[in-house]
């Protein structure tokens, strides 16, 4: 950790520093004596100038004893901005936590919230929220509890209340409704939420692979509060409710309500059976989230010195998975291997969240199964009499084969997930760094002018965005319907469009048998796609959805084999060039009519559409989040991929080519799509008021 | 376990006189290094300036001079003054310390000793109750001939986000200090065992701190 200033320099008249202590958001902070001997922490602020002088200043005289005193803020020669404050040589608790991974006491979480909820409550009648509370600001000494950094309070007169659209704070500890940038004090009552849970378990009830991850489970995810004691629960789910105006209406009440909730673990007293959750025989005090080891309950309750504890399962195991925390391996391994970046470089972030896993986790031992699954694949097309040859398999027992090969790294996929998963810290000191070093940072780097405001917001969004169509994210049955519905029935006027349009202004499509064909077959294609991909939609597996894509591309194939025939396609007047793709046979089944090159044969249309599903990555062209709705890229991109398959299969370059254009039109131009603020009002439409 | 000695009194005996310093850690935290064999713990200084002060004072009820930790050999002893007790045990004369062992002065300073390194015998306390000394701390080395600080364990000072430790040795009262990581003490980059001029900033790659004479005006 490198700071401006070395031990030893006097930047600040009358001050020495000492040491450096932290990094922020907002810029440094030192320990510093001054000429008189008075032990301060400077803070040098270099960025959020604004907000934080503005945030400083107004806390400038507010003493609290559970508020870390700010003593003055003072120029330098440079001009740089130096807030004067307490310093404080206790622990923070986020040091306490570290050293407690899996959670306090009952009386020391007591102690932390009541202390944190009674600065809490003096800074909210001021009308001031604070709004980046998480551990790091809050310290202890001697036995009195201080939460400091108040350099991103704001005023919150209900007056004013509209206009807070600054994106501040911390991710683990954010509120839904700081992504919209419309927030009172019900921001730090869910911080103080995420604080309790924290206390009691010894992790955030938030967490994931990214940040966008992180920030979708707060606008979206219900907190896993079953690990929680059971009194405890409805307090703490309370304070995390996603509706600000459904938490409790202040501070205090809710440190009253888990005073009293724990209040019972430190009074010896019998808890019925029924009020734990997977209860086994254990030993309470003093660590709620271990609260019921196994141990003789009637000895312990006669001795008086514990409750009577019921049986309770390992936190650990009874811990209910939320489908959106299933890890993407790749992603797993950048996150310990990221850095923090904070919300002034979404782009940045995207782009991390894209680059290829260069560490050894899971994934590695898996990829090798993707190569040799594709080049297998390769290999049949280009030549399946040779692979025949050496494996003595036929075609379509060489495909099953790859398609076991793919079905067979998907689990393996999984299970790889799985365990590193279960490899990561959960909690403790290497987990909190993880934390810390993906942390969005305590920025709030925008000058209160609406541009900012604008911009604040919007890189939350982006934030939010960066939940790529490749990462797993839970979808209703309800709203995957309601999207696949409309997708399919806006497929057919865009079909209709494209094959009139192709009719009328081309020459490729003579006769209406070709034009009926051509349309028929698009829209199957399209709904294949469409449908196929929205089974698939919020999963994050790749394997998983190259699988169903090969299978819908034979589906089609031999669906647009039957329409030929169905629909007697002349083929002899074909218009075009005349196929002369690489491969004229797969195993011993040609792919054209010996006859006629115009004409494919079932083989032809199914390694046709089977190489045009399998090798795009059509989730991209489908899903609710791509990047837009209609991407000329993405259809030229499959244009070329038809045009790539004719020269590898003897196949009609026209109808090849126009199939991959205008299915992807179609795909793209049908399937559901919204804008990334539309998005965030629909996750929660609480927020949205 | 603990054992009694019945000592020679060690006033008159061949010692190193104590001299105190501070070690600045950035991102760390701060250090009083107390190097010499005898190491006097009491209260705060009294209005008669001629008395001079414990080695360690802490801002508590104490005596002035209210024990005294001695290093004899390998091992370290409590000489205690005036109340004080070694794991619940109170100390009439001497109590040999150990890592693990947990000090009580008076009624309420309590202090944990750990020896992090085998390969060390500098001893670090850390203070468990609610007192503090003049200038803040977050632990005091009975600094012997060596001093690790870095990522590890097994650190006199744990530094978490270095890439490799610092050993620091002393030698009279000049420290010297070497690594496997680039280091640049003062303007120089250091090579090997490197001396370490009493308010140079050593910094490296992550690494930032510097060593003052303890009280020194700032």
């Amino acid at each position: 950790m490198k700071f401006t200033f070395p031990p030893g320099s006097k930047p600040l008249d009358g001050y020495t520093i000492k040491r450096g202590i932290d990094r922020g958001g907002f810029g440094e902070v030192y320990y510093a004596i001054s000429d008189a001997g008075k032990e301060v922490a400077l803070k040098l602020l270099q960025d959020n100038l604004d907000v934080e002088l503005r945030g400083v200043t107004q806390c400038l005289n507010l003493a609290h004893p559970n508020l870390v005193t700010i003593f003055d803020i003072r120029k330098d020669a440079d001009d740089d901005h130096w807030i004067i404050m307490e310093y404080l040589p206790g622990q923070t608790l986020e040091a306490v936590l570290d050293a407690n991974p899996d959670g306090l006491s009952s009386a020391e979480t007591q102690q932390w919230v009541s202390g944190i909820a009674s600065g809490l409550a003096f800074l909210h009648e001021c009308g001031i929220v604070h709004r980046d509370l998480k551990p790091a600001n809050i310290f202890r000494r001697d036995g009195v509890v201080k939460i400091g950094d108040v350099g991103l309070s704001k005023f919150i007169t209900h007056s004013r209340r509209g206009a807070q659209t600054e994106s501040v704070g911390t991710l683990y500890y954010m509120a839904p409704e700081v992504a919209k940038g419309n927030y009172g004090r019900e921001v730090d009552i869910y911080a103080l939420g995420v604080i309790a849970y924290e206390l009691i378990t010894g992790n955030v009830p938030f967490d994931g692979e990214s940040k966008a991850e992180i920030l979708m489970k707060h606008l979206t995810a219900p907190p896993d509060v079953t690990v929680l004691p059971l009194v405890v629960q409805p307090v703490v789910a309370r304070a995390l409710e996603k509706d600000p105006r459904s938490r409790p209406s202040d501070v205090v009440e809710f440190a009253t309500d888990l005073q009293q909730a724990l209040g019972g673990f430190d009074v010896p007293q019998n808890i019925p059976e029924s009020s734990f959750v997977n209860s086994k025989p254990t030993f309470g005090e003093p660590r709620l989230s271990e609260a019921f080891r196994p141990t003789e309950p009637e000895s312990n309750a006669a001795a008086g010195i514990g409750p009577t504890i019921v049986p309770m399962q390992p936190v650990h195991e009874e811990r209910t998975r939320i489908p959106v925390q299933v890890a993407d391996d790749k992603r797993r391994s950048r996150k310990q291997t990221g850095r923090r970046d904070d919300l002034r470089q979404p782009q940045q972030r995207v782009q991390w969240t894209a680059e290829p896993s260069e560490s050894g986790d899971g994934r590695e031992h898996v990829s090798w199964w993707k190569y040799f699954a594709i080049g297998l694949l390769i290999l049949v097309f280009i030549s399946p009499r040779a692979v025949s040859a050496v494996t003595r398999y036929s075609f379509a027992e060489i495909v099953l084969i790859v398609l076991a090969i793919l079905a067979i790294r998907a689990l393996v996929n999984v299970f790889a997930k799985r365990k590193s998963q279960r490899d990561l810290p959960s909690s403790g000191y290497e987990a909190r760094r993880h934390r810390k070093d993906d942390e969005l940072g305590v920025t709030a780097p925008y000058p209160p002018d609406s541009t900012s405001r604008r911009r604040a917001t919007k890189e939350i969004s982006r934030a939010l965005l960066g939940l790529t169509p490749d990462d797993p994210r839970s979808i209703s049955f309800g709203r995957r319907l309601t999207e696949l519905t409309g997708a399919l029935f806006l497929a057919v006027p865009f079909t209709a469009a494209i094959t009139a349009g192709v009719a009328t202004l081309t020459t490729f499509l003579p006769n209406n048998s070709q034009i009926g064909f051509f349309g028929l077959t698009t829209l199957l294609g399209s709904w294949a796609v469409l449908f196929s991909m929205k089974w698939c939609e919020g999963l994050g597996d790749s394997s998983l959805r190259r699988i169903v894509l090969l299978i819908a591309g034979l589906s089609v194939g031999f669906g647009a084999f039957w329409l030929d025939q169905t629909l007697m396609v002349d083929h002899q007047f074909a218009v075009g060039h005349e196929p002369h793709g690489a491969m004229r046979f797969i195993g011993q089944h040609p792919l054209t009519e010996a006859d006629n090159p115009f004409q494919p044969t079932i083989a032809g249309y199914m390694a046709f559409f089977v190489g045009l599903f399998a090798l795009r990555r059509w989730w991209w062209h489908t899903d609710l989040l791509r990047k837009g709705r209609f991407q000329l890229h993405s259809a030229l991109f499959t244009l070329a991929l038809g045009y790539v398959l004719t020269a590898i299969f003897l196949f009609p370059h026209d109808w090849g080519m126009l199939w991959a254009l205008a299915i992807s039109c179609v795909v793209q131009l049908s399937a559901a799509w919204m804008p990334a603020e539309t998005y965030l009002r629909t996750l929660t439409p609480g927020i949205a008021r | 376990m603990s054992v009694t000695y019945a000592l020679e009194p060690m006033a008159g005996s061949q010692t190193t006189p104590t001299s105190r310093f501070m070690l600045w850690i950035d991102g760390v935290g701060s250090f009083l290094l107390c190097v010499g064999e005898r190491v006097t713990v009491g209260g705060p200084r009294g209005s008669n300036v001629e008395q001079p002060a414990a080695d360690i004072a802490f801002l508590a009820n104490l005596s002035r001079t209210h024990a005294t930790l001695v290093r004899k050999s390998d091992s370290l002893i409590l000489e205690a003054h005036s109340t004080a007790s070694v794991d619940g045990r109170v100390v009439r004369d001497f109590e040999s310390i150990v890592a693990g062992s947990s000090i009580v002065l008076g009624n309420s300073v309590r202090m944990s000793v750990s020896k992090p390194s085998e390969l060390s015998m500098t001893a670090r306390l850390d203070v468990q109750s609610v007192h503090r000394l003049e200038q803040s701390v977050d632990g005091i080395l009975l600094f012997a001939e060596t001093c690790l600080l870095g990522p590890s364990t097994d650190c006199h000072v744990r530094c978490p986000a270095w890439p490799e430790s610092v050993l620091l040795v002393r030698r009279s009262n000049e420290f010297y200090c070497r690594s496997q990581a680039d280091l640049i003490v003062g303007d120089e980059i250091a090579n090997g065992m490197t001396e370490m001029p009493i308010g140079s900033v050593v910094s490296g790659q992550e690494i930032r701190f510097r060593i003052d004479a303890f009280g020194e005006s700032p």
